[in-house]
């Protein structure tokens, strides 16, 4: 087994590797009638089990990824936080999707919060962006609690998406 | 940890960042795919590399980049396919262009049926293979694979052919 995916601990969360058992509760993320414009295509059951490989091996391949993210005390599940990196993309990505049920609790948030400590302080990134579509406000309004200033606008694979640049890591300290 | 099988030619070995733009050439491949889900463009293979990877994390197994023994070139892939809507792992071989016909696909499908049967001590292994595709039928006969019945995959009638027992080979 592949054990390489750190685990963080926050106040209230654990960011940890994707197991099999996050499958059942990460697809209530493709049945949710916004989610799957946001996180690309339609399907719950088989795809949240390919998106959750997909993670999976992001970590494999570029050595980060997003985690599984779960209550620290419950262990539920809340979702995908981390850093996303395509080959075709044109820099590193800090996403976050929480499930229906878990959200505003502030837990994208303070799992982004993590996300982006880690990002800077163990891998050693110098900036990064989130890729948000223009009418998603729930997670613009997230982006902007994280102090993310916008950057213009990209194509990623036909979508328009605009652009969220991160605070420095010094600003973000 | 994804293990590394060699044999006599093929070195069967974890994906990596530089196996992206062989793969991404044979997924994109209309004839060479045919047989396969259909991959739309160059960030749909990217998922799909990273999706191969990710199997492993999850369930111990997956697929292999299959590479030349000699150049470290990528030919390939081949291992256990297991994606939720399968309820067994299904052992998988694609070849990339220019590499057919030289007796490669039953080469790297075989070091996968011992590894599966002596290391991971699996039961008889199942593969799914479109009627058509003459080349991979070819392959499960000369690893003694025989025809179970038929499924629906991606739309199309499959074959489901079971393999032979391999432990203790």
């Amino acid at each position: 087994m592949t054990s390489a995916v750190p685990t963080i601990e926050t106040e209230r969360l654990r960011l940890r590797g994707w197991r099999n058992e996050d499958v059942e509760p990460f697809a209530a993320l493709f049945q949710d009638e916004d989610t799957p414009r946001f996180l690309g295509g339609s399907g719950s059951y088989p795809q949240a089990w390919r998106t959750a490989a997909t993670e999976a091996g992001h970590w494999v391949l570029r050595g980060y990824g997003a985690w599984a993210v779960e209550q620290r005390e419950s262990h539920a599940f809340v979702g995908c936080v981390g850093i996303w990196h395509p080959g075709e993309w044109p820099e590193q990505e800090l996403s976050w999707h929480v499930v229906p049920s878990r959200r505003s609790h502030g837990f994208a948030t303070e799992a982004a919060i993590a996300s982006r400590k880690y990002a800077y302080d163990t891998l050693g990134m110098t900036t990064l962006v989130s890729y948000i579509a223009p009418e998603n406000a729930p997670s613009i309004r997230v982006a902007e609690r994280l102090g993310c200033k916008r950057d213009g606008e990209v194509d990623l694979s036909g979508k328009t998406r605009l652009v969220f640049r991160h605070p420095s890591p010094q600003a973000a300290q | 940890m994804v293990p590394e099988l060699l044999t006599d030619r093929l070195r069967l070995r974890p994906w990596r960042l530089d196996d992206f733009e062989p793969l991404a050439a044979f997924l994109g491949d209309s004839e060479l795919a045919q047989y396969r889900a259909p991959v739309a463009d160059r960030f749909e293979a990217w998922k799909h590399m990273c999706g191969q990877s990710g199997q492993w994390s999850i369930r111990g197994y997956g697929i292999f980049a299959v590479a030349l023994r000699d150049t470290d070139q990528p030919i390939g892939y081949s291992g256990l396919y297991h994606p939720i809507i399968f309820d067994e792992p299904e052992l998988s071989w694609s070849l990339f262009a220019g590499h057919h016909g030289q007796g490669y696909a039953t080469e790297m499908a075989t070091a996968v049926c011992r590894w599966a049967a002596n290391d991971l001590m699996r039961p008889p292994l199942m593969s799914i293979v479109h009627p058509d595709n003459i080349a991979s039928i070819r392959v499960a006969e000369r690893l003694g694979a025989k025809p179970e019945g038929e499924t629906v995959y991606l739309d199309a009638p499959r074959i489901v052919y079971r393999h032979r027992d391999w432990r203790a080979s």
